[in-house]
């Protein structure tokens, strides 16, 4: 869980690699300076329509995050959790990897070493 | 105004948080070696094939897998020749779906406000209606985080970057 916090301080403690490599969700209040043409955080207004305001408030994911504090855009997180995705590959989903891969050769019968190259890899 | 706005935002992206390598930051996932190895298939035949068609159509089939049924919306079901709502996939994702959808919106995001020079009228998934030439020859620079992720893991899935593509060209246009 992501504590209520400004948008510095939740970059600063969680660093750019930590936020990419995972599924981060945010509440946050944000403005963006007025420089700014195409301001990269969508608000919702209903089921189907969204506008990009320079100042609201809104759910956004860590990436949206990211690239509006490197567009100058003050924020304040108002909540949130981060879900760090995984190094590596676990044995079951390599398994599930050449399952996938055992489908195909059904639809091209010149393939033969597909499964070879993603288990060499 | 605009060539302003592009000055003052041009200041704010150099003075704004450094990324120190984005070369560093790994993009591997679980599917990152089922892609590849579909992808290094596609490539062997030509491109616009019938086979290179449908390993592309494999390869992005996985990322539309991971968010179905996500929204309950009602869908036609062909077996049915009726609308209903559709169930979960096998590989149903929500956070790899919202990474994935968001990702691209980000890079997007991040393209169109660095080349806001030119004019833009419209952005649509992962593509937009513009002015600008010479789209091809437009490569991420080091302080472009983004497309600089974009650029290094579509490299290392096809062997060849491009950050962006020319899909049609309107000779008699509101903005040509």
């Amino acid at each position: 869980m992501i504590q209520p916090q400004s948008g510095k301080d939740l970059l600063e403690s969680l660093g750019l690699e930590k936020i990419i490599r995972s599924y981060t969700a945010l509440k946050i209040k944000f403005a963006f300076p007025s420089c700014v043409s195409y301001p990269n955080l969508p608000v919702r207004l209903d089921f189907n329509s969204i506008i990009f305001p320079l100042s609201g408030e809104t759910f956004c994911t860590g990436s949206e995050f990211l690239l509006a504090m490197r567009l100058k855009c003050e924020i304040t997180v108002l909540g949130g959790v981060y879900i760090p995705f995984q190094n590596s590959q676990t044995a079951t989903e390599r398994k599930s990897g050449v399952r996938v891969l055992r489908e195909i050769p059904v639809v091209d019968p010149n393939l033969t070493e597909l499964i070879d190259v993603y288990q060499s890899a | 105004m605009q060539n302003t706005n592009f000055l003052l935002l041009k200041k704010a992206l150099e003075e704004t948080i450094p990324c120190e390598n984005p070369d560093e930051i790994s993009t591997e996932t679980q599917f990152f070696g089922v892609v590849q190895a579909v992808l290094k298939e596609r490539l062997k035949y030509p491109k616009g094939s019938y086979m290179n068609l449908l390993y592309k159509f494999i390869a992005n089939a996985g990322i539309g897998q991971m968010a179905r049924g996500l929204n309950q919306k009602p869908r036609y079901d062909s077996q049915t020749n009726s609308t209903r709502v559709q169930p979960a996939g096998a590989l149903i994702n929500p956070l790899y779906a919202g990474w994935i959808t968001s990702f691209i919106r980000t890079t997007l995001s991040e393209i169109i406000n660095k080349y806001d020079n030119s004019i833009i009228i419209s952005c649509t998934t992962d593509g937009f209606i513009s002015n600008c030439k010479d789209l091809e020859k437009i490569t991420p620079e080091t302080n472009d985080l983004f497309s600089s992720l974009y650029y290094n893991t579509r490299a290392k899935l096809t062997g060849s970057g491009a950050l962006l593509e020319t899909k049609y060209v309107e000779p008699k246009g509101v903005i040509s």
